[in-house]
């Protein structure tokens, strides 16, 4: 019945102890945890969860669910490497990528909203799908040897010691 | 027609429907590849459905009572791995215990699902995808990086694939088939017929309308974890059977595809609606044009996966659709019935005619 502290009951407020006694664990128990390179890694880690969990609570606060995300990552990630690989310009290869993954919503969310499949369902074969269309793409090669500016993206500090990984993440939560 | 559509519902004929999607796809992949029609491409499909089948009656029960079993593949594979362990050091142990052990084991398993889930109320999703990583790291910690090889294990158990339990015709009924049959008759008659059966379609369609009835919901939903946890436990010793090989990750992605078949043999994902055998018909489905897509040389093996990800939704569209129909068409027959209540029996045929 204390107002202030009422919202420690909530879920979140839950969530919020547990994290501050595990990284209190981390801390004590391991040396170096507490170090800025430490946390710019774990962010650099869980950013492609990040990014997918932040928009799946949408679909699941209206009660469908999207268990298509990884594929659809893979395939995005792969349609890119095969275009840059195929002589396209890294820039255009990576826009098409993005196009891809919106492709592969409407395509779910054709199933979905306008035929009225379940979502499960839907995004069951999605799963599926997508990753054998990835499959399709690369067979059994893999890319690499892309621009440098764009290895950098990943790994090196753009602002400050930050990657760009991280200012994706306070960027998409704000 | 009208006396037809009196004695039917279209839930009742949603398993014919199924019936003749299996047949075009097999028409269609026999025009495709030569030789299709063959006693051993029954075998083949017949052995490989085996598993899943057995795991997906399990997942039919759970998600008619609006709930759902993840966790079944972990189970599947820990009670392949575990049983398989142990039978490799000691040969001797009779086979009926070996079953039982395995089915023991997943049924303890299924009953930390049901526990958390009945009575613990946290949803079953995530419960189910909790013990779907704790149950894989349990046994990724306990194998210490050892697999089963199918050297050590009883010759019994490794010559029991090819058994077979009856032959029509030219076609073989093997074993491990046969006991996914049984399990799938069996779970049939208790769904249909069995007060705890209909229970489950009441708690799934209306679980407040349940508790309100006086049910034992919270009892009918743990017993529905156990038993699912049981057939997996099942199908993880027909797994072991099978392939004899068994590693650490035995059994992965065995909870998406069982949830797949059952969701393609119209069992609803809300709950409620669906049945054990829909649930077969839909693993046969899957498996069969899986097991095509491999065998058909118009398109290359990388096409395969996206492929079959297309066909088990056009697959369920077709379904979809087919059912909207018939329940559309049942709906405005029962409106004529109604609104011209006495000259129905003369005039009822003139309409429909």
């Amino acid at each position: 019945m204390q107002p202030r502290w009422s919202f420690m009951r909530r879920w979140e407020g839950l969530l919020l102890i547990l994290l501050i006694v595990i990284i209190a664990y981390n801390a004590l128990n391991t040396p170096g945890y507490l170090t800025v390179n430490n946390w710019v890694n774990l962010f650099q880690l869980s950013i492609e969860k990040i990014i997918v969990a932040l928009i799946m609570t949408f679909i699941i606060i209206n009660a469908e669910i999207d268990l298509s995300v990884a594929s659809m990552m893979g395939l995005s990630a792969c349609l890119t490497g095969f275009l840059y690989a195929g002589g396209m310009p890294m820039a255009g290869a990576l826009a098409v990528g993005l196009l891809a993954g919106v492709i592969a919503g409407l395509f779910n969310s054709f199933w979905i909203g306008i035929v009225g499949l379940p979502s499960l369902v839907v995004t069951l074969s999605g799963l599926i799908m997508f990753r054998g269309l990835a499959y399709v793409l690369l067979e059994d090669r893999s890319i690499g040897n892309f621009p440098a500016w764009f290895n950098q993206l990943g790994q090196q500090p753009l602002i400050g010691p930050f990657p760009l990984a991280m200012i994706i993440f306070f960027g998409s939560v704000s | 027609m009208n006396a037809l559509r009196r004695r039917f519902q279209p839930e009742q004929i949603r398993e014919l429907v199924l019936i003749a999607l299996i047949i075009g796809i097999l028409i269609f992949f026999g025009t495709q590849i030569e030789n299709y029609f063959s006693p051993r491409t029954f075998t083949r499909i017949s052995t490989s459905v085996a598993v899943v089948a057995i795991v997906a009656v399990g997942q039919t029960l759970v998600i008619l009572t609006r709930n759902i079993d993840l966790s079944v593949g972990s189970i599947v594979g820990f009670t392949a791995y575990v049983v398989g362990t142990i039978l490799s050091r000691n040969n001797d142990i009779p086979p009926v215990a070996v079953v039982l052990l395995a089915v023991a084991m997943g049924a303890v398993m299924g009953s930390i699902n049901g526990l958390l889930v009945a009575y613990g109320r946290v949803p079953a999703i995530i419960v189910t995808l909790g013990t779907l990583a704790l149950y894989r790291t349990i046994l990724v910690e306990i194998s210490g990086a050892n697999s089963v090889l199918t050297n050590e294990l009883p010759r019994w158990l490794v010559n029991l694939p090819p058994v077979n339990v009856l032959s029509l015709g030219a076609l073989d009924i093997r074993l491990l088939f046969f006991i996914a049959l049984l399990v799938v008759v069996i779970f049939q008659f208790i769904a249909s017929y069995a007060a705890w059966g209909r229970r489950l379609y009441a708690i799934g369609s209306n679980p407040d309308a349940a508790r309100i009835a006086g049910f034992p919901a919270q009892r009918i939903v743990f017993t529905a974890f156990v038993l699912s946890g049981a057939l997996a436990g099942l199908a993880g010793f027909v797994f072991l059977a099978r392939f004899g090989n068994i590693t650490v990750v035995a059994g992965q992605g065995v909870e998406l595809q069982s949830v797949a078949a059952a969701v393609v043999g119209g069992v609803n994902i809300n709950g409620g609606l669906g049945s054990p055998f829909g649930a077969f018909l839909g693993a046969i489905l899957i498996d069969v044009i899986d097991n095509s897509l491999i065998r058909w040389l118009a398109i290359s093996e990388f096409w395969r996966d996206a492929l079959l990800g297309l066909l088990i939704l056009l697959a369920v569209a077709t379904d979809t659709v087919i059912m909207n129909r018939l329940r559309k068409a049942w709906s405005r027959h029962e409106l004529q019935i109604s609104g011209s209540e006495a000259p129905v029996e003369k005039g009822g045929s003139h309409h429909a005619a």
